[in-house]
């Protein structure tokens, strides 16, 4: 009987340890097993050169869902961003989504401008109008090129 | 001639064909266009040197307008604010921003000194809304210069332009949102006005 209640013990510990080490796999994997508190927009840009899945999207600075996926749109040569955006925030059909670099050299992230004047967009649907990210080095690159030109 | 009636039918026919195709053009087409038309037009007043008269500018402003959507353009610059203007406000508002913005761009364009512009591709983000992507050269630099544009009535208009990566319409957009943050639209309408008449 003794022996009964301490391999209990220990197999309840065991469940205990393995629950939690799936809860962490799931967050940490930024897996949703359960209600998905978020829907999915997707955007077209010409690249997304240095955006990674999980970057940040954000409208006036603050934080409201991740880029969750890349794929190509190859009869237009153009990247595709699938971008999830908390249930709350609403977005419209005139808003704009542009490619941003936090700081000088830092990550990149998606802002998005909501608009307002037209429709909301639902689950799946394109914001259309996107801005493509500069190439800061290819910038720097002109300007040295531009200056070395003109000086002569 | 020996079939006249043959030969006047085909040439109804190519006349068709060809109209037809000017109407059904692409957006990279429609924008070579116009930019092409724009730029003879102001090449052949420097000549003459007539760039500053009426005829000219009136010439210059009906080709503006016929390649500008600026009641779209308008409406994306203001976003939610648009819904907030009547009738009256909304009329005033494109015709104030069509004339300062107009105005700029063919400032930029009477400076044109044969510089090189390359038309790329055109990219669909739906079937009436599109992308012409071109680069210009100039003193041995080079600027992308993307045009967007939306179909409407069967005709493609810009609606929003972006140089080297920035956009006019999200530019202005975040410019006139900060503005009614704190203003009203009529001051904002009262400060377009003195922009205009500077």
């Amino acid at each position: 009987m003794k022996k009964n209640i301490h391999e209990s013990v220990a197999g309840f510990f065991v469940l205990i340890g393995i629950i939690l080490i799936s809860y962490m796999s799931i967050k940490l994997g930024h897996l949703d097993l359960f209600i998905s508190d978020s829907y999915l927009l997707y955007a077209k840009f010409q690249t997304v050169n240095g955006l990674r899945v999980g970057n940040p999207i954000e409208m006036h600075g603050i934080t409201i869902g991740e880029v969750s996926s890349f794929s190509l749109d190859q009869e237009n040569q153009m990247a595709v961003a699938g971008l999830k955006i908390d249930k709350e925030i609403t977005i419209f059909a005139d808003a704009i989504a542009g490619i941003k670099t936090a700081g000088l050299i830092g990550d990149r992230f998606v802002s998005i401008d909501p608009g307002g004047a037209e429709k909301q967009l639902a689950n799946g649907e394109y914001i259309i109008d996107t801005v493509s990210p500069v190439d800061l080095g290819e910038l720097i690159g002109k300007f040295a090129f531009g200056s070395i030109k003109e000086n002569k | 001639m020996r079939y006249p009636l043959r030969n006047s039918l085909l040439l109804g026919f190519l006349f068709l064909f060809t109209a037809h195709s000017a109407f059904a053009q692409s957006p990279l087409e429609r924008v070579r266009e116009k930019v092409d038309a724009i730029i003879t037009i102001v090449i052949e007043a420097k000549k003459k040197q007539t760039l500053e008269n009426t005829a000219t500018r009136e010439k210059l402003w009906s080709q503006v307008d016929t390649i500008f959507d600026f009641n779209t353009l308008s409406q994306k610059s203001l976003s939610r604010n648009w819904l907030a203007m009547n009738d009256e406000e909304k009329d005033q508002f494109v015709g104030l921003f069509r004339k300062l913005l107009g105005r700029s761009y063919l400032k930029k364009i009477e400076s044109y000194d044969n510089e090189n512009i390359q038309y790329h591709r055109e990219v669909f983000f739906t079937p009436e809304n599109a992308e012409v992507l071109t680069t210009i050269e100039s003193k041995g630099q080079q600027y992308d210069l993307n045009y967007r544009l939306l179909k409407k009535e069967g005709e493609w208009r810009i609606y929003d332009v972006s140089i080297e990566g920035v956009s006019l319409v999200s530019n202005y957009r975040a410019q006139f949102n900060g503005f009614l943050r704190k203003g009203t639209i009529q001051e904002l309408l009262g400060s377009l006005k003195t922009k205009v008449e500077e």
